[in-house]
């Protein structure tokens, strides 16, 4: 048996009989107390042990139920409602359009919008191409989308289609993948040193002339595709 | 957990695409046909037990792959991840302040019985998003209503873009994609999560990450409009980046501008971290042996490159089967790691995309393919909950 074993030995093999507390011993068993417990007992003092057992078991059953509230919410999260019923909200279904339509877009031609988005002479576009936010692109066509921009605001639109005086529909406001552009206020940005440069059937600021944010209508200040 | 076949939505097509579905790029099946991308005529069903228990293991495999990373970085061990040697003080300072983190995917292997087994963790630029948080979830309020799914994803990425909102140096945050996508997988992923971010009270912009412009005089990066970026969210490997132009222009750039997934992740998305785990935690039952550079004791085992993708350069080496994919990588090293081929389920083989979001898990999407590596050509099929 080891030492530590604590349970009754089997038979009466100990020569020291432990068996009764030792004040017992030689003497009548003392006779104990009867009580008897009914509506009108009070709870007696606990002992300070007693209460700070019951003060941390308080802590740490309140932990458990907030810890079980806890996983209940996320476990219901898994059971969930977007917001609004049509999916894919905005952006999404907007930049899948753009997709959608890519493929039967083939080549791109460069025309001067208005914040309208109505075809204006190219001379007009000599504002930054970038400077409308809000604006997403496409693998290859795309429907740019002009909320809030500031007026006066010429920019513009690659792909789209529309004579000057009409709404442009479709295309983008993609600027050159690579190269240092010069812009109006004569900072030197150089894009392009990231990513990888679009080929094939991609963003329309590939195709025909550059562009995008150089200095005046049409012309095309980027340089060659050297970056900083 | 079982496959089961049902009739699809009539005009499904439709409706996915709506979703934002137009990555569709057929899968294939036993012999070679295409297959649809989405697949709803079948999907697996799993008891709330067992995804209890994957849930429990997606974030066991988490908490791990995070001590793994503090390894890696305390023992100055980057030279096993092909890291530029240039870059190592910046991994390790981007650990050391707790760049912020927002999602990861771990594929398992898992066959209903027995632990979920890691086979890799796409930590840095995981996709499938959409179809496993938008997709799958409509599928199966159309025709399970009263059923559940492994999928909070939606709900968790709003609320982590609202834990870490505090964390970025600006409060509004440039998301990313590249333009050399042509198939709008990328940009579609990454208008998602701008649209979670949004919701979580960011501002947001997106532009292609080509489109990202380096300021020589006032030494920043700037966006289309010209304004300085401070916070990006890039759906492009670092591995990429650390390579181009701008990369260490990125690198110096932290922490006054900061990039999501973090620069720490470099660590976890590279299937080195699959040979360090094994070593730190030998036997443990939700990893399979994996070792750097050469296979050890391993008879069968997978060969992969460590910066490989979509199942690209993937080498199987086993008495049965023989296996292997093309593809451009393996120049910076392989890992190999015992071979355990999926589970069959009717001819087809499912992987699990165990989605984490900050650090906890958040769903389930499945990835199903005819052959042993889940490629290119593998099939997305939804799952359910029965009630």
């Amino acid at each position: 048996m080891s030492e530590n074993d604590d349970r009754p030995s089997p038979a009466g093999g100990g020569s020291e009989p432990d068996t009764g507390p030792i004040e017992s011993v030689g003497e009548a068993p003392q006779r104990g107390r009867i009580a008897e417990q009914d509506a009108s007992t009070t709870p007696r003092e606990p002992t300070l042990a007693e209460k700070r057992a019951r003060e941390q078991g308080a802590r740490r059953r309140e932990e458990e139920a907030q810890a079980a509230e806890q996983e209940a919410r996320r476990k219901k999260k898994r059971k969930r409602i977007l917001i609004g019923s049509g999916v894919a909200v905005g952006v999404v279904g907007l930049i899948a359009v753009g997709y959608a339509v890519s493929s039967d877009d083939d080549t791109v031609e460069a025309r001067c919008v208005d914040d309208n988005n109505v075809v204006v002479d190219d001379a007009n576009c000599v504002t930054p191409a970038s400077s409308t936010s809000n604006t997403y692109y496409g693998g290859g066509g795309f429907y740019p989308l002009f909320i809030g921009t500031g007026g006066g605001q010429y920019h513009y639109n690659y792909g789209g289609s529309g004579t000057i005086g009409q709404v442009a529909r479709g295309g983008t406001t993609s600027v050159p993948d690579s190269g240092t552009v010069k812009t109006p206020s004569g900072k030197t940005v150089s894009r392009g040193g990231l990513g990888v440069s679009s080929g094939g059937s991609s963003s329309g600021g590939s195709k025909g002339s550059t562009g995008g944010s150089s200095s005046s209508g049409g012309s095309s200040s980027s340089g060659g595709s050297s970056g900083s | 957990m079982r496959r089961e076949r049902g009739a699809a939505r009539p005009g499904w097509q439709q409706i996915v695409r709506e979703q934002g579905l137009v990555y569709d790029a057929p899968g294939r099946d036993r012999n070679g046909l295409a297959r649809p991308y989405w697949d709803e005529s079948v999907h697996y069903v799993f008891e709330m037990d067992e995804i209890l228990s994957l849930e429990a293991d997606v974030e066991l495999v988490h908490s791990m792959c995070l001590e793994a990373v503090d390894h890696v970085v305390t023992t100055e061990r980057f030279r096993d991840f092909a890291l530029p040697e240039w870059c190592w003080e910046k991994v390790a300072e981007s650990w050391k302040r707790h760049d912020p983190h927002v999602y990861g995917r771990f594929d398992l292997r898992y066959d209903g019985s027995g632990p979920a087994k890691l086979l890799e963790y796409n930590a840095d630029t995981p996709t499938t998003l959409l179809e496993a948080s938008i997709l799958q979830w409509y599928w199966l309020k159309d025709t399970h209503p009263d059923d559940d799914q492994w999928n909070s994803l939606h709900e968790r990425l709003v609320e982590r873009f609202g834990e870490i909102k505090g964390t970025l140096p600006s409060s509004e945050v440039h998301f990313t994609w590249s333009g050399g996508d042509a198939t709008g997988e990328d940009h579609v992923t990454v208008g998602y999560l701008q649209e979670t971010a949004a919701e979580a009270g960011l501002d947001t912009v997106g532009l292609r990450i080509e489109d990202i412009g380096w300021d020589v005089d006032l030494d920043r990066f700037v966006d289309l409009a010209e304004a300085s970026i401070q916070s990006v969210f890039k759906l492009y490997p670092w591995e990429w980046i650390l390579t181009e132009e701008f990369g260490k222009h990125v690198v110096r750039s932290l922490p006054d501008t900061l990039w999501l997934e973090p620069l720490w992740k470099t660590i976890l998305s590279n299937k080195a971290i699959l040979a360090i785990l094994w070593e730190m935690y030998p036997g443990h039952p939700n990893l399979l042996p994996a070792y750097l550079n050469d296979p050890g004791l391993l008879t069968e085992y997978v060969r992969k490159p460590l910066l490989g993708r979509e199942g690209a350069n993937v080498d199987i080496v086993s008495p049965g089967s023989q296996v292997s994919t093309g593809g451009v990588y393996g120049d910076e090293g392989y890992v190999y790691q015992l071979f355990d081929p999926l589970p069959e389920f009717d001819g087809f083989r499912p992987a699990l995309g165990a989605w984490i979001v900050g650090d906890g898990s958040a769903g389930l999407g499945i990835r199903e393919t005819a052959g042993l590596v889940t490629d290119d050509g593998a099939a997305f099929v939804p799952h359910r909950i029965p009630e």
